[in-house]
């Protein structure tokens, strides 16, 4: 916020001569209203099906796996959430996989980045070492945990805490770093306790940061359960995907891509919604 | 909150939440440096023995089970350590190049989908950056695309591309490409005001400003990406190997490691795993390095 108020009171305005106004601030422009941005907005996804629909009904040869036609799409879609209504013990699978997965990385991960926030020391000893298995592709052991956990359920989960866990550790990290000295230091002058310096200043601004590592955790979590999936699953949606692939049911393929598409940028907006209630029910 | 009258691009960036933390973050590390004389933990020697403690523990647990090893499914979690380094020494020095051919191959792979990624990141996130249009058209679609777990298409990608070195490629390129192009974005954005003014005002053209004030100031950020976009072009590479296996030759490490795995051979899949891991290590410190090259002079 300082940074933006010295960037503000560096122009005051009334004080510059009015032919440097108009080079120095640019004024809102005109489609800049509320609803013209929902309009600017939208023509990318209005583009796109647009574009699926031109190749669609021109399809180059050679393009039939890349583009599948727009029909035969929406009717195995149709068929998977309505019709035979198949997609949905599949949904439910996956969505289980990667919310158990991202759920219980969830937990120590929070754990840990409190500690490392509250004690310096914590934070040298382990910082080090999270960087570093951060780094590493933990989807590489999906083959492993097959093998421990076998083919159900168990080896899915474990492969999305494995990847969901780094981003929400690191995320909780930052966000106990962002309470700003200020804060801390006026909790103190009035006396504030260690514990209520904690919870009423570094707990609450990091909340923000905790719910933006639990929606990248999520599309993590997700990316592990599908990819647990292809390496070897029986249900799920990657399953799917997997065996539709090799009957080259390419509608089919696209609507599973569709569903845990859906699927993921639903549970991000949850995510998100519920983190920007819990922070605004915190500043009021 | 009433809208102020006058919005710019630089003031809506300086206000948002990531760089507020990063505010916060450098108020908490100068008063670490102020107390850092007074404890001890904060000595360089200090933090360099205190850093090594988890992976001296590691090695001691591996060391433990490898001499008593788990039975039931749990052995092939916990690989005896001798038999692992043996491989490891073979895969790398030993007779049998098939290891070697493989790094190279899977390195390959994320070395031209980063390029791919780069490029495109690029070509979208500058004028994002630039022109607020573009941004508000552009990004809630970014936003959107983002929450897909784009692994969802691997197997489409050996269909498209085939089972060669293609469909690797592609979903090294696609996987790098967000993080990439979210920091290039955020990179472009990460000017103020009046830097911009003092250019104008001195009679600097657009590429100037671009060149000399945008370009350079956005190196931080745009690093930051490639060191998430280089593991997520690896994770792509080494996905694609595991899903679409080798198309001709012997593959990458991801082929390797299926293979390996499947012979249930355990010590030689966990010499693959330390090889991928050491790469992954090395490729974010490169980047790391890299950085630290091109960007220390612009520190303020």
């Amino acid at each position: 916020m300082s940074e933006a108020m010295s960037a503000e009171s560096t122009h005051p305005e009334s004080n510059l001569p009015a032919g440097l106004i108009g080079s120095v601030s640019r004024a809102r422009p005109r489609w800049d209203t509320q609803a013209g941005r929902v309009i600017v907005a939208a023509v990318p996804f209005v583009a796109l099906v647009g574009l699926w629909l031109l190749l669609s009904a021109y399809r180059p040869a050679g393009w039939q796996f890349a583009v599948p036609k727009f029909g035969p799409t929406m009717d195995a879609l149709k068929s998977d959430l309505f019709v035979s209504g198949s997609a949905w013990p599949a949904v439910r699978v996956t969505f289980e996989e990667a919310a158990l997965g991202l759920l219980i990385a969830a937990i120590p991960a929070i754990a840990l980045a409190v500690l490392m926030g509250l004690s310096p020391l914590v934070e040298i000893i382990l910082y080090p070492i999270v960087v570093l298995l951060q780094a590493i592709p933990k989807v590489a052991f999906a083959p492993i945990l097959l093998l421990v956990f076998g083919y159900g359920i168990s080896s899915k989960i474990a492969l999305a805490v494995m990847v969901a866990f780094f981003p929400v550790l690191v995320n909780a990290v930052t966000g106990m770093r962002a309470a700003r000295l200020d804060e801390i230091d006026l909790l103190r002058s009035m006396q504030g306790s260690a514990w209520q310096i904690f919870t009423k200043v570094r707990v609450r601004r990091a909340i923000p940061s905790i719910f933006a590592g639990l929606q990248v955790g999520f599309v993590f979590a997700l990316l592990g359960a599908v990819f647990g999936e292809f390496v070897g699953g029986t249900a799920g949606l990657g399953t799917v995907i997997s065996i539709r692939s090799a009957q080259l049911d390419i509608p089919g393929v696209f609507s599973g891509i569709i569903e845990i598409s859906v699927l993921g940028v639903v549970a991000s907006l949850i995510l998100r919604l519920v983190g920007s209630r819990i922070s605004n029910w915190q500043e009021s | 909150m009433s809208e102020p009258p006058l919005k710019t691009l630089e003031v809506e960036a300086a206000t948002s939440p990531a760089v507020e933390a990063a505010d916060g973050t450098r108020q908490l590390e100068e008063l670490k440096r102020l107390v850092a004389g007074r404890r001890w933990y904060y000595a360089l020697w200090a933090r360099i023995m205190l850093g090594a403690i988890p992976l001296v523990a590691l090695t001691l647990l591996w060391l433990i089970v490898s001499a008593h090893p788990p039975h039931g499914a749990l052995q092939y979690a916990a690989p005896r350590i001798q038999p692992t380094l043996t491989d490891l020494k073979n895969d790398i020095v030993g007779q049998s190049p098939i290891v070697r051919s493989a790094i190279l191959l899977t390195l390959e792979e994320t070395a031209i989908g980063l390029v791919i990624a780069i490029t495109a990141g690029f070509l979208l996130g500058v004028p994002m950056g630039l022109v607020r249009l573009v941004d508000a058209s552009l990004y809630p679609i970014i936003v959107v695309l983002q929450a897909v777990p784009f692994v969802a298409i691997t197997p489409l990608l050996a269909l498209v591309f085939g089972f060669g070195i293609g469909s690797k490629v592609a979903l090294a390129a696609v996987l790098s490409f967000f993080p990439i192009l979210l920091n290039v974005i955020v990179g472009m954005k990460r000017i103020r005001l009046d830097e911009i003014d003092l250019l104008r005002s001195l009679g600097a053209s657009r590429a100037q400003t671009f060149l000399k004030l945008r370009l350079p100031r956005a190196f931080g950020s745009i690093f930051a990406g490639l060191q998430v976009g280089i593991l997520f072009a690896l994770l792509g590479a080494v996905i694609g190997e595991i899903v679409g296996g080798a198309g001709e030759g012997n593959g990458g490490l991801g082929v390797q490691l299926t293979i390996r795995t499947q012979g249930l051979d355990i010590p030689g899949a966990f010499s693959v795993l330390i090889i991928i891991s050491v790469m992954a290590a090395s490729l974010t410190l490169l980047v790391a390095a890299m950085s630290r090259l091109l960007t220390n002079w612009k520190e303020l």
